[in-house]
């Protein structure tokens, strides 16, 4: 890894240069037989630990003669000391805006990140980028934060998208060149999070009865995550469903007023369980093997990794209509809401348990998953690359 | 003392366990007063530059005006512990600087030192530099202990002074030292020097210290080139048996420099070379003459890295005038091994 250990330092070599990764990434395409005229370096932006994206958007790379390797500060990258192409691959760009207290700082962060962006490309670097969402979800920054992926699109030299509606949805805040674009969909998790905890054996680990109705909210705990309009209309929700529902909300806790927020609310509803805190990767299994059905009442969103984690556990998921489409394939296993009419939250979760009680949903969703498996999905991904690069 | 006293203190020591907090007292540290700790809120007392204190639970600061900007200051402290080793990481100290109005300067944030806890028969001061910023008026050092429960003394100005003039500790002293600027004043000698196994020992010792990537990675690069010089001496021979072998005349991509281990710049280097001259098709040889021009010398080692025998004759003229330069290589040492060739 590049100067500046990451906080979450992955098992990598963090104390290389940005030329020794190059060198290296070099001499282990070459160790691999590969055709070094065919050999291409990606340096990837931020890198992020704890969420396994990036390893498996990777995982058939030296297939295709590509080695990725993390990037810490995107201002390193120079052209390489070897003779192979090289690309910044950016992935969750708000972060340019971690260090900014207010929107002159935030300015001033996007005009320093699109002088080195400009920087590569002068320097033949290719600029590749994945949208992961129309805004961030924790957008402080809101005009800057377009003009970011506005500036961003137009520099790209490719733009992989992974909902094909995202074009026309992110036009809503700024445009993508759709030649630009590529599409190869988020993967799933297929072998990546520990699977061998049976249904019955979590749903006793958690206390939850065989007949409770189990829904499952996942992920970081944020406003952008609907949960806290969730538990407000929980009461309403589950006499319009004639069901009692068992609730599991997992994820690491947010910012300390959102989280009073949920304490109240949860401290009233005890079939509710809240457990704030990073979820293992063994531990996935049993929240997800657990559930009935796994509930996504975002706002908004583009493209779901819990989505995608429900269907390789074979559990039904409930997702913003305009997420559909990234999960196509999943049949009915996945069901959309619209999140502008509270009431068709309550239809799709009604929809999402019978479909539980269907063994074809469960096999669905598998197939599904194994289709999109890690592997399978990098192959894509590189093949479409390759084809423009 | 009892038997049973030294007993108990006996095997405190062999588990380094804390021992009650008179035992500090004993040696002449005492609490921070009341007084004493509501000036240090305010950051005027530069409460342990006379007396030796038990450093409280909550960090204590010290204002005082910045030196003069680019000119090194130290602050030099001793700390200890009733425990019966040296404790890594007991005490922080941060070093900031602000302007005259209070508008922080330099790394915001500022310098960030991490201080052994010595032993009580232990009274090494550990020195601290630290270099005033472009625009700093205030240096704001900010001191705190990690332990909450060990009892951690200390004694020492939080005031920086100027580093004094005069003869620094020579090599052994500093590599017994705690002291970086010591260590880095031997390491640059070395590094005149190209005297590997000098700044090899230097780095190890600032490594454990500190555990720096920079330091890291120097002493990777260092010991890099050592290995690969001795592997590189023991192949590199000359072929006298054919006249004519592929012509090494440029290097594929940007001369060594000290980004990149020498071995790994030399593998890459011998992996597009051993493509140019299988390139050249069946028997394209194991013999390369290698023609005067720029980096000759680097040729000559990635020749010998590829597994090449080199061609002799007249073309070596120059190696020897003036090899490449190689960061850490005496130039008779790249000499003896570019001449075996």
């Amino acid at each position: 890894m590049a100067k500046g250990s990451h906080p979450d330092a992955a098992i990598a070599d963090s104390d290389r240069s940005f030329a020794e990764a190059c060198v290296d990434a070099k001499l282990s395409l070459f160790a691999r037989g590969g055709d070094l005229e065919e050999a291409h370096l990606l340096a990837y932006h931020p890198p992020v630990q704890r969420n396994p994206y990036q390893q498996m958007l990777y995982a058939s790379a030296y297939e295709h003669s590509f080695a990725c390797f993390p990037l810490v500060d995107h201002g390193e990258a120079a052209p390489p000391p070897v003779n192979a192409p090289l690309g910044v691959h950016y992935h969750w760009v708000h972060r340019v805006f971690a260090d900014c207290a207010s929107s002159r700082e935030a300015a001033r962060a996007v005009r320093g990140f699109f002088e080195t962006v400009d920087r590569h490309q002068q320097a033949d670097i290719k600029i590749l980028w994945t949208v992961h969402n129309l805004i961030s979800h924790s957008a402080a920054f809101l005009d800057e934060e377009i003009n970011l992926r506005a500036g961003l699109g137009a520099r790209a030299d490719f733009i992989h998208i992974m909902n094909p509606a995202t074009v026309e949805l992110c036009g809503r805040y700024y445009e993508l060149n759709a030649a630009k674009t590529f599409m190869v969909p988020h993967p799933s998790y297929f072998s990546v999070y520990g699977d061998y905890i049976s249904a019955e054996q979590a749903r006793f680990d958690l206390g939850i009865a065989p007949e409770d109705k189990t829904v499952l909210l996942f992920g970081s705990l944020g406003p952008h995550k609907g949960t806290r309009q969730f538990l407000e209309e929980l009461d309403g929700l589950e006499s319009k469903i004639d069901n009692r529902l068992r609730v599991l909300i997992a994820g690491r806790s947010g910012n300390p007023a959102y989280m009073e927020d949920i304490y109240r609310l949860v401290a009233d509803k005890p079939r509710v369980s809240l457990i704030e805190h990073h979820i293992d990767d063994q531990a996935v299994q049993r929240l997800f093997r657990a559930a009935d059905a796994v509930l996504c009442p975002y706002d908004v969103g583009l493209n779901s990794g819990v989505a995608a984690t429900a269907a390789t556990f074979g559990r039904p998921c409930v997702v913003p209509d305009i997420l559909v489409p990234a999960m196509s394939g999943a049949n009915a296993g996945v069901i959309g809401f619209n999140p502008a009419d509270r009431d068709s939250l309550a239809t799709a979760t009604s929809r999402a348990l019978e479909a539980r009680a269907n063994p074809a949903t469960e096999t669905s969703l598998y197939q599904w998953a194994e289709r999109h498996r890690p592997t399978a999905i990098s192959r894509q991904f590189f093949e479409a690359l390759r084809e423009r690069w | 003392m009892t038997a049973s006293d030294v007993n108990s203190e006996v095997v405190d020591q062999v588990q380094n366990k804390p021992r009650s907090p008179e035992v500090l007292a004993g040696a002449g540290f005492s609490e921070v007063s009341r007084l004493a700790l509501a000036m240090c809120r305010l950051r005027v007392l530069d409460f342990a530059r006379a007396r030796k204190y038990i450093i409280p639970r909550r960090a204590l600061s010290l204002l005082s005006l910045a030196g003069k900007s680019g000119k090194t200051s130290v602050l030099e402290l001793t700390v200890n512990t009733t425990g019966a080793h040296s404790e890594r990481g007991a005490v922080d100290v941060v070093v900031r600087s602000f302007s005259f109005f209070g508008r922080e300067v330099g790394d915001i944030g500022g310098c960030r030192f991490s201080l052994f806890a010595d032993p009580l028969n232990v009274s090494d001061a550990q020195r601290l530099y630290a270099e005033p910023p472009v625009g700093a008026f205030w240096t704001l050092v900010t001191i705190q202990r990690h332990a909450d429960t060990r009892r951690i003394g200390i004694f020492g100005s939080l005031r920086p002074k100027p580093v004094a003039d005069g003869q620094p500790l020579v090599l052994e002293a500093a590599l017994a030292s705690r002291d970086r600027r010591a260590l880095e004043y031997h390491l640059a000698h070395a590094s005149e020097r190209n005297d590997r196994k000098t700044a090899m020992r230097l780095l190890s010792r600032m490594i454990f210290l500190e555990r720096r990537t920079d330091d890291i990675r120097a002493l990777r690069f260092i010991a890099d080139i050592d290995q690969i010089l001795a592997d590189l001496a023991i192949k590199a021979h000359a072929h006298a048996g054919v006249q004519t072998g592929y012509r090494f005349t440029s290097l594929s991509t940007v001369p060594f420099d000290n980004s990149v281990p020498l071995s790994k710049w030399l593998a890459s280097e011998a992996i597009s070379l051993r493509a140019e001259i299988n390139g050249q098709g069946p028997g394209g040889g194991t013999v390369v003459s290698i023609p005067s021009g720029p980096n000759r010398g680097m040729r000559i080692l990635t020749a010998v890295f590829a597994g090449y025998s080199i061609l002799p004759g007249g073309e070596q003229d120059g190696i020897g005038a003036e090899p490449d330069h190689i960061p850490w290589v005496k130039g008779e040492e790249l000499l003896s091994i570019l001449t075996a060739s």
